[in-house]
């Protein structure tokens, strides 16, 4: 069937996902019209509460997650026998999924449940009422929900990118071999990429300007800091992703040949990209830290050991992260000289790394460890991140880089720091604000069995890897010989990989169980917490604090427990204007004009594009004018009046 | 907890005790670069279990030491700094890493220092997906296989025809990568006889896993009987009436893409795998074994055996003549 400048082929598997989608679309509406959501729908999508989008980029972020994981699952099938040949997922559709799973992994994934957990406890954390811009806010998230669509439809499409989510030149401007496919990569990641930058820009804004009084750069919880550091590199290493990807779009759409052709040069996109790229595995794995950090002191029931050493190596990673891209670039062949500097500067970041490890062994020690769900995810983090950061140290060591580079020893290490630091830190957050999210606390018991699963899942995946790397087995492989003597190492995966996969169900099944058990009392401070997060209703309002608190103390709530009444002082200064954005529709619109746009760029109809790009221009406009109409503004007297009248 | 502690304890009997290691390609090297480099990743283990080892231990016995349970209070005062503490673990990791810089560094530049005048040279020209190598000192040609004689150093020249591949035969040494517009090079040494798999270790498209070559590395004097062979020509060979029919249509369809003469002058066949000595080989389309069941599933349908392959489908062939195709093809042997 021809669909703009490409044909559509309904094979077996493209049926399944168009079926797969209508039942899920249409699932989703009689739902809401039953449980008489719609409303409630309709408030959600146009909301400022910095809660409420935190929820709104979790929960997209869940779904592109099983999307992922889905493919995760088609892979590992694909693996768990030698010369196997499962469904159409070999070739060019193992590619495909292979890419997607990655670039969704990264992008829309990790990304979305960092910046959702970071949009729900920062402004709590440092006594803010909101972001610094709650309408840029709102918009990053829809800018960030369409890039994954769009890499989601691209699947259903025509054709999903297919070139490994690094996407590298040549192969990737080759439209015989991927279509559209890296067109859809590329806009999807650049437009949910200018969200993230914009996303930065807010909490960068914000944790410099609108912390409570009286707290100093050494009295910001952990996770604050971490997330103001990760916001630093966010600023400084996505534009590089976005000007790489400009480039890339003109090599493939309108036939230029700056990473491509004769006179083109293909290393320069991988320096474009890793010059980004490894900055932003640190940027998706610091807000963990930041994580690992409360999570670890509240339930040792003591204080972070060596606060101002875990800043400084925070920082010290930051810098070093800009500095050792070429580690990714050891067999491309830029000199023994270039190889050998950046190894070292690779090494060192275990360092810094290495004494943030030990400063959460110390923060054990002596305390008081309570085994709730969100400790275990913390307590799996510490051995599991120190293997993936040993396996970094070992390829930072050249020669022997030269064999580990672009084999199943790299997928195992990178999956040890992505899965073994980040995904265990989101998860360790979800369970730990979820009461700050939700108003209700989810079942310790199921959330046991899934910690548990998941984390043996884990390294039942990833632990083989190792082993098969270095016997040889390429990444990004759909299959190997009988004779490679690889079958064991990948079964064992795969059976991990299923069992990572029932942990999930397990995960979707104590959310849905504890919400309807859900006590609705006590869950302002279940943890008995020790930062200000833990002292605002649960779940927390978007009107809050008409006097601002006073921070005493670096745990603000633990420093009152301790030598006060347990509840926060709060300024006597009245505010004239305080400012609360009312809810809008405009970030969701100005949204759908990117995706007008990105359209049009990937099946090439310029008319669609410029109208995309008017559309977008014009609701820009819309905003600016209709500005003053779209703020409410209090003083401390009519706030203090407004939540009364919302808590009657 | 024991379960913790159990499942480390194994992971580490995994990666360090199992006798399954010894048979891995990377860790069963059989040249000099492959040795130097499974050196460095011996000590780069060792020095990354002392890190393992401290942290699990202190994680173990923290852990269980200070958890939650009735009648414990913990002390008063709660130690959140140390300065002494702190310094240990500030500077033996620096330590640690320099006892793994130095020796890396060393290699590296050794290598890099290497005397080539005397050594043998190779061009190797990987495409979507197969490999092509050149012997100019020999003037001669061959696809698929690589071969090289025992203890000699070879330096190999690295093109790419259309994206970036990679050069890796585990036991030999790491990869280097095949850059479209760039030349790389490489030395390897073979120091044991024996046949060796080559991958390609740079994700290239469909067909990546199956972007296979061997490296058979001989005595000096096989391998110099060996050139001696590519270097006649194997066109007289007798041909009986089936082969000669297959040669026939060899030359209608094949033939322009194809070598079957194993020189570098000779200027038949550029785009394609040379086959002048397709009847010695072990592997058809880089990865099956050279049967004739296998060779005409092969030509039959290439895309279907190798995603992605540039070789078209022959036209209007029949039965009979991919018969006479694989039957020819097999004599064109050294």
């Amino acid at each position: 069937m021809p669909f703009f400048n490409t044909q559509l082929k309904f094979a077996s598997d493209i049926i399944a996902a168009n079926i797969s989608i209508l039942v899920i679309l249409v699932a989703a509406v009689i739902y809401i019209s039953l449980a008489k959501k719609w409303k409630m729908t309709w408030m959600l999508v146009r909301t400022m509460d910095h809660r409420k989008i935190g929820i709104l980029y979790i929960a997209w972020g869940f779904v592109f997650f099983l999307r992922a994981g889905l493919d995760a699952m088609l892979m590992r099938t694909q693996l768990a026998f030698p010369d196997f040949k499962f469904w159409v997922f070999q070739g060019d559709k193992y590619d495909q999924v292979m890419t997607t799973h990655g670039t969704l992994m990264i992008f829309f994934v990790a990304m979305p449940f960092l910046i959702g957990l970071m949009n729900i406890a920062v402004p709590l954390q440092i006594g803010a009422r909101d972001l610094a811009f709650p309408f840029f806010n709102s918009l990053s998230m829809w800018l960030f929900v369409i890039g994954g669509l769009l890499i989601n439809m691209s699947f259903v499409l025509g054709g999903a990118p297919s070139t490994g989510w690094t996407s590298y030149v040549p192969l990737a401007v080759d439209k015989d071999i991927v279509g559209n496919g890296t067109a859809f990569y590329d806009m999807g990641v650049q437009v949910s990429g200018i969200g993230t930058i914009m996303t930065s820009i807010n909490m960068i804004t914000t944790i410099l300007k609108h912390r409570a009084p009286g707290m100093g750069f050494m009295k910001i919880p952990l996770f604050t800091w971490s997330v103001l550091i990760t916001s630093i590199l966010i600023l400084f290493a996505f534009p590089v992703l976005s000007a790489a990807l400009l480039i890339l779009l003109f090599d493939n759409q309108f036939g230029t040949h700056i990473f491509s052709g004769e006179n083109g040069n293909p290393v320069l996109w991988q320096h474009l990209f890793w010059a980004f790229g490894h900055p932003e595995v640190y940027i998706v794995i610091l807000p963990a830290f930041g994580i690992f950090s409360q999570v670890i002191s509240t339930f040792a029931s003591k204080r972070i050991f060596g606060y101002s050493s875990m800043v400084l190596s925070m920082l010290v990673i930051g810098f070093l992260s800009f500095m050792v891209w070429i580690h990714h670039m050891f067999t491309v062949g830029l000199g023994a000289f270039a190889n050998v500097v950046f190894a070292i500067t690779s090494m060192l970041i275990a360092v810094p790394t290495g004494i943030k490890i030990f400063n959460w062994l110390f923060t054990i020690r002596g305390g008081s460890v309570r085994f709730t769900t969100a400790m275990l995810y913390a307590l799996a983090f510490i051995p599991s991140f120190v293997i993936g950061g040993v396996t970094g140290v070992m390829q930072a060591v050249v020669p022997a880089d030269y064999q580990y580079h672009d084999s199943y020893f790299v997928v195992a290490h990178l999956h040890y720091v992505m899965v073994g630091g980040t995904v265990l830190g989101a998860f360790s957050g979800f369970y730990f604000w979820w009461p700050k999210m939700f108003g209700y606390i989810l079942n310790d018991k199921i959330g046991k069995w899934q910690a548990w699963t998941f984390i043996i899942g884990f390294h039942m995946t990833f632990l083989p890897m190792h082993l098969s790397g270095l016997q040889g087995m390429p990444r990004r492989t759909f299959t190997y010989l009988p004779e490679d003597g690889l079958f064991e190492f990948n079964f064992i995966s795969t059976m991990g990989a299923y069992l990572m996969a029932v942990s999930v169900l397990l995960f979707l099944w104590n959310v849905f169980y504890s919400y309807r058990k859900k006590p609705r009392h006590g869950v302002a401070d279940p943890w008995d917490g020790r930062t200000m997060e833990w002292a605002v209703s649960s779940p927390s309002s978007h009107l809050r604090w008409p006097y601002l608190p006073v921070v005493r103390d670096l745990e603000n709530l633990w420093y009152e427990k301790d030598h006060g009444d347990g509840t926060l002082q709060f300024s006597q200064k009245a505010e004239k204007r305080i400012v609360v954005e009312k809810p809008t529709i405009i970030p969701l619109l100005l949204s759908g004009g990117f995706f007008t746009i990105s359209f049009g760029l990937i099946f090439e109809v310029p008319l669609i594009t410029i109208a995309g790009f008017i559309g977008t221009l014009l609701l820009m406009a819309w905003r600016s004018i209709t500005y003053e109409q779209s703020i409410e503004l209090y003083t401390s007297e009519q706030l203090e009046e407004a939540i009364r009248r919302e808590e009657a | 907890m024991k379960k913790i502690v159990g499942i480390w304890g194994s992971c580490l009997l995994f990666l360090s005790g199992c006798s399954a290691i010894n048979s891995l390609d990377v860790l069963n090297p059989a040249g000099s670069q492959a040795e130097e480099q499974y050196s460095l990743i011996k000590l780069s283990i060792y020095i990354m279990l002392i890190v393992m080892v401290t942290v699990v231990v202190l994680f173990v016995r923290f852990v269980y030491k200070y958890r939650a349970r009735p009648g414990y209070t913990p002390e008063k005062h709660q130690e959140n700094r140390n300065k002494k503490l702190e310094l240990t673990w500030t500077i033996l990791p620096f330590v640690l890493l320099l006892i793994l810089a130095v020796p890396m560094v060393k290699s590296v530049f050794g290598e890099e220092k290497q005397d080539n005048r005397g050594a043998m040279k190779v061009k190797v020209t990987a495409s979507e997906y197969w490999w092509k190598f050149e012997y100019p000192g020999e003037g001669i040609v061959t696809s698929q296989e690589l071969h090289l004689p025992k203890g000699k150093r070879v330096v190999i020249e690295l093109h790419s025809m259309d994206v970036i591949h990679s050069f890796w035969v585990p036991q030999l040494g790491g990869k280097q990568d095949l850059i479209p517009g760039r030349t790389n090079k490489m030395a390897i040494t073979p120091e044991k006889v024996g046949t060796y798999q080559g991958k390609c270790g740079e994700f290239c498209g469909a067909g990546h896993s199956f972007m296979r070559f061997l490296v058979k590395v001989d005595s000096q004097k096989d391998y110099e009987q060996w050139v001696n062979q590519m270097k006649k020509d194997n066109t007289s060979s007798k041909l009986n009436s089936q082969e000669s029919d297959g040669r026939k249509v060899f030359e209608a369809n094949c033939l322009s893409c194809h070598a079957t003469s194993g020189l570098t002058s000779s200027n038949q066949g550029k785009e394609g795998p040379n086959l002048s000595d397709f009847g010695d080989r072990e592997r058809v389309a880089g990865f099956l074994p050279n049967t004739e069941k296998n060779v005409q599933k092969w030509l039959k349908d290439p895309a279907k055996v190798k995603p992605g392959t540039e070789m078209p489908k022959a036209k209007g062939l029949s039965n009979k003549d991919y018969t006479a195709l694989s039957a020819y093809l097999k004599t064109l042997k050294k």
